[in-house]
């Protein structure tokens, strides 16, 4: 019981000083995907990730005026996906490029998330990995999250991230507080990749 | 909508310090002319409120933006039998919610959202029924429990609500699809789902057999093939995805098919 606590406890804590070397190692990639990412986003909204620890089901969501398409595609499916993708106008071989890019840096999720900064909407991109180290039996899933900044954000002495040059409170997305890799690039680690 | 455009402005509200006139007046404007914009915020337990909301715009905008204004000008108000006297805490935090989204700039919504949580409670809210620091909206303080959502529709709406389901059991119907696909004609139908399988966020194999997410169901077809199209709103937008029977089943504990009993008053 005691070494069953032990794993769990040890498997939380997974250091930062890890993440950091992963995104250091792993700098080119990971910020070239953030990069395709932006571009095909900016040709037509969406969000994609995987729904499976083995990576093989895709899941994307179309985002239009009126609805969002939500669909997920299985390991045989690679003509159903490109089939839809040019269905709703998406650039589909950039799309199944980046599926391939996330897949083999074990990416589970990105998307674009609004902010908010003096009442005006802000869009930064929010991309989750699962790195197989974390795989620790009887551990929690942890996920490695980066947020990538449009612009230079405010920290504290301790990095982390704050929402304004006061630094009176700190910037949260989706409830975690983030910090610093540099000025654009916070990072969290978390239960939940999306 | 006359209502509201023929309200240039607003005199500040000593009640609700932290929410502009203009911002609040603008808010108000936005849900009645886009009700489908209307967002709960990022990780809050305002879903449920949400999906009340919807009714609410859909069914009798007239009585929200009265009570919204009565609300704002007076710092309580009334909605059909509902008498709403927000807290003190509830006053001040209105406006200053943040990170959850484009909620962060709608402090009409804010304070709609927190007064509903203040008035309102269920068995969920028991160990917390006073909002006492930030971040309470996301807690137990926020959340409802099926009986609750239900009593909600019916007091503030004078909505008949046939339900079906529970929090903790799925409802005893064989055939589900059939079951909601008929109830799609005459009324509005709420679903009550475990949120943790309809938006995957951990690849967990173990997840809590429970639900704790309310969408408003806009549509629902079945193929030949036996897959099945939903169209719900949630979040501020509609979402369309293509389910098994079995995928379905699994997800839903409540169904509640929401009727008009009587017109409003006020229209």
């Amino acid at each position: 019981m005691a070494l069953l606590a032990a794993v769990t406890v040890s498997s939380c804590s997974v250091p930062k000083k890890t993440l950091l070397r992963y995104y250091s190692q792993n700098q080119t990639t990971l910020d070239g995907i953030e990069a395709s990412y932006k571009k095909l986003y900016a040709q037509k909204p969406f969000s994609l990730g995987f729904s499976d620890k083995e990576f093989n089901y895709v899941s994307i969501t179309v985002i239009t005026d009126s609805l969002q398409y939500i669909y997920e595609f299985g390991p045989q499916e690679e003509a159903r996906l490109a089939d839809t993708l040019v269905k709703y106008k998406l650039n589909a071989p950039g799309i199944i490029s980046l599926v391939s890019k996330m897949r083999a840096m074990h990416c589970t999720w990105i998307n674009t998330v609004d902010y908010y900064v003096a009442e005006k909407p802000q869009f930064m991109i929010f991309l989750s990995t699962r790195p197989v180290a974390f795989s620790a039996p009887f551990g929690y899933k942890q996920y490695y999250i980066l947020a990538y900044f449009p612009e230079p954000q405010y920290f504290d002495e301790e990095g982390r991230l704050y929402a304004s040059k006061r630094r009176r409170r700190l910037r949260k997305i989706n409830n975690e507080v983030y910090s610093k890799i540099n000025d654009r690039v916070c990072y969290t680690i978390s239960e939940n990749f999306r | 909508m006359s209502f509201i455009n023929h309200i240039d402005t607003l005199a500040p509200s000593q009640h609700w310090p932290n929410i502009p006139p203009a911002a609040f007046l603008n808010n108000l404007r936005q849900n009645i002319n886009h009700p489908l914009r209307l967002y709960e915020g990022i990780s809050t337990n305002f879903c449920a409120y949400a999906a009340l909301s919807y009714l609410v715009l859909h069914t009798n905008p007239l009585g929200y933006a009265k009570c919204m204004v009565g609300l704002y000008t007076n710092g309580q108000s009334k909605m059909e039998g509902v008498t709403f006297r927000p807290s003190e805490k509830i006053k001040q935090v209105a406006g200053t919610l943040r990170f959850k989204g484009v909620l962060d700039i709608r402090p009409a919504d804010q304070l709609w959202f927190l007064c509903l949580a203040d008035h309102f409670k269920g068995y969920l809210n028991f160990f917390s029924r006073r909002y006492i620091k930030e971040g309470d909206e996301d807690r137990l303080w926020a959340s409802v429990n099926y009986a609750k959502f239900n009593r909600m529709a019916k007091q503030l709406l004078n909505l008949r609500v046939e339900a079906a389901g529970s929090d903790l059991i799925r409802p005893w119907i064989s055939d589900l699809y059939s079951y909601i696909h008929s109830r799609m004609g005459t009324g509005t139908v709420v679903l009550y789902l475990n949120n943790t399988f309809l938006y995957k966020k951990s690849h967990t194999t173990l997840k809590l057999g429970v639900p704790t997410h309310y969408v408003v169901l806009e549509k629902i077809e079945q193929d030949d093939t036996g897959l099945i199209t939903i169209v719900y709103w949630d979040y501020g937008a509609r979402s369309l995805r293509q389910v098994t029977p079995a995928f379905l089943k699994k997800i839903i504990f409540g169904v509640s098919h929401c009727t008009q009993k009587k017109q409003h008053a006020d229209n």
